[in-house]
């Protein structure tokens, strides 16, 4: 079934780019916030954690959540889903190719956001590890948000407000953990662990210790990814409300 | 039937508290045609969607080639071809790429402009799908439904909000695809589409089989009719095996299971006499008024006992026999 995924994978993104709303907010927007935040905010250490936790939520939040959400929805509503689920392969593969532009989108833009910190002037991060922990796990943990959210989303419109909640969750988690560094409370909200993460991974040191110390945001993301999981298994529909 | 490729007994399917198939039964054998008819609500499209594998019944059993269509999806899925009553499609993808999408989603694919050109379809291959007509998304759909050079083809009203002409496009493909040995099963509120294509069909009505088998015995369930108008003073008809409505003059209507001796003795009888029966008519059942009395609840048959299919197929019978 690997034809099948990249197939659907493909046609998703061809949706995707002829979307212009779609195409606007998961491309454009986190690529001008983070091009701005990069150019105008760094200088410190401390800053430069902010920009970088704050480029790749945006990433997550515009490029992977939203994206998720809206084309998930969309295909619903459309009853194209429920074609889908006609043909021959599983569910879960059509899942997947439907979900993997959004992924592959983040994770390009990810890596263009922390090159263009980078050239700003941004330390080169020291333990890559954490930082790709940070951009996978968060992605995951998207994905997941994304087909939970899309179970209370009738609508593509509903989705720009749907979201709204989890969008919330990322940046002041982001925020929260990028200010009060280590603290627990701020790792239990979703971008605080991704936030965490990102900010040591700019540290320098030890690897084995800087990886000791990101085990509770390791763990509060695999949780995350865990509950929106559980929340998309049990109340996601293949098809519209009659 | 021996070796039946779609095998449903007892079939029962909720929704919430209500009951929307309750306890449908019935076979189709290889290369058979099956219809389903019935009005809107009738449970037709519950049933189908069950048989493939869409949502699991509340009770009896499903087979597909011997398996559990839900159970079993990897094995049955890539053998069958699904056209459900109602899908959509991703409206900004082109004809041509949405049937490419769907080539490599199947086992055995088909060539695309052939199954294109079939359905009158390949003129239109770039544009994009939302910018097609009702008629022609309904062929769009057919096309992907065999694509994948299915053993069953499941078809849900088919043609519904078709022209004559597509229509007929579509009755030719399902009778080459019915040739080349598939098996189908059609659900359809048209009668005529039923009388054309199914060798077998079932009337369904509130969630049951009201009446089934081959056409010949569906319409003998329903008695043939003689109508004629008689002439003041014409005198006693003969005695009929049938039941004679109508006053001594005037219109007059024989309901009767021997059309043809019922129809000798009634113009044996006016040659005798010199008798002129004018607007005279005699024709058997049609699939019309079979469908009719199971809709007003008069048909003869008593649905409510469930697993009664074998019971109609012998009642049908001895109709027919009769």
């Amino acid at each position: 079934m690997g034809s099948a995924i990249w197939a659907l994978a493909t046609a998703e993104t061809k949706l995707l780019l002829r979307n212009k709303t779609v195409a606007v907010t998961a491309i454009l927007v986190p690529l001008l916030l983070g091009f701005f935040m990069a150019t105008g905010i760094g200088g410190s250490a401390r800053m430069w954690a902010l920009v970088l936790s704050m480029q790749v939520l945006f990433v997550l939040a515009f490029a992977v959540y939203f994206t998720a959400t809206a084309a998930v929805t969309s295909r619903r509503e459309d009853l194209y889903l429920k074609r889908l689920c006609s043909a021959e392969p599983h569910p879960a593969v059509v899942l997947a190719g439907t979900l993997l532009p959004a992924v592959v989108l983040g994770l390009l833009q990810a890596t263009a956001m922390i090159a263009i910190a980078v050239l700003a002037g941004a330390p080169v991060p020291g333990n890559v590890v954490l930082l790709i922990v940070a951009v996978v796990g968060g992605a995951a943990m998207c994905v997941a948000a994304g087909l939970a959210t899309s179970a209370y989303t009738a609508t593509s419109e509903q989705a720009q407000i749907t979201t709204m909640p989890f969008f919330l969750a990322l940046f002041v988690g982001g925020i929260w953990a990028v200010n009060a560094q280590d603290s627990l409370p701020a790792l239990l909200v979703p971008g605080g662990a991704v936030a965490d993460l990102v900010r040591r991974s700019l540290t320098e040191g030890n690897w084995f210790t800087q990886v000791a110390g990101a085990l509770p945001a390791i763990g509060m993301l695999l949780v995350w990814v865990v509950i929106a999981g559980l929340v998309a298994r049990r109340w996601f529909r293949w098809e519209p409300r009659s | 039937m021996n070796q039946s490729v779609i095998n449903v007994s007892e079939l029962h399917c909720s929704y919430g508290g209500f009951e929307a198939v309750r306890g449908v039964g019935f076979d189709v054998g290889p290369g058979e045609l099956f219809a389903l008819l019935g009005t809107n609500g009738a449970g037709k499209t519950t049933t189908m969607e069950t048989i493939e594998g869409h949502r699991a019944p509340t009770g009896g059993k499903v087979r597909v080639f011997g398996m559990d269509p839900m159970r079993d999806r990897a094995r049955v899925r890539p053998r069958v071809g699904i056209m459900l009553q109602h899908s959509g499609f991703a409206g900004d993808l082109t004809v041509a790429e949405t049937v490419r999408l769907w080539q490599s989603m199947v086992s055995r694919p088909s060539a695309v402009d052939p199954a294109l050109e079939a359905l009158g379809l390949k003129h239109r291959r770039n544009v994009r799908v939302k910018q097609l007509s009702g008629g022609e998304r309904r062929r769009l759909d057919l096309v992907l439904a065999t694509l994948g050079n299915p053993e069953v083809l499941f078809l849900d009203e088919p043609t519904t909000g078709l022209d004559p002409e597509s229509r007929k496009a579509t009755w030719e493909i399902v009778r080459n695809l019915l040739e080349a040995g598939t098996t189908v099963l059609l659900t359809t509120h048209y009668l005529e589409e039923a009388e054309r294509l199914a060798h077998r069909l079932a009337i369904m009505h509130d969630g049951r089989i009201a009446v089934s088998g081959s056409l010949t015995d569906v319409l003998a369930t329903q008695r043939a009719r003689i109508e004629f108008e008689l002439p003041e003073d014409a005198g006693k008809l003969p005695d009929l095996a049938g039941e004679i409505r109508g006053e001594a003059s005037g219109r007059i209507e024989v309901r009767t299971d021997r059309l043809q001796h019922d129809l000798h003795a009634v113009l044996a009888w006016a040659r005798e006499r010199d008798v002129r029966l004018s607007r005279l008519r005699a024709q058997h059942a049609s699939l019309d008024d079979v469908f009719h009395a199971v809709q007003q609840g008069d048909h003869q048959q008593d649905s409510s006992q469930q697993g009664d299919h074998a019971d109609i197929e012998h009642e049908t019978r001895k109709a027919v026999a009769g």
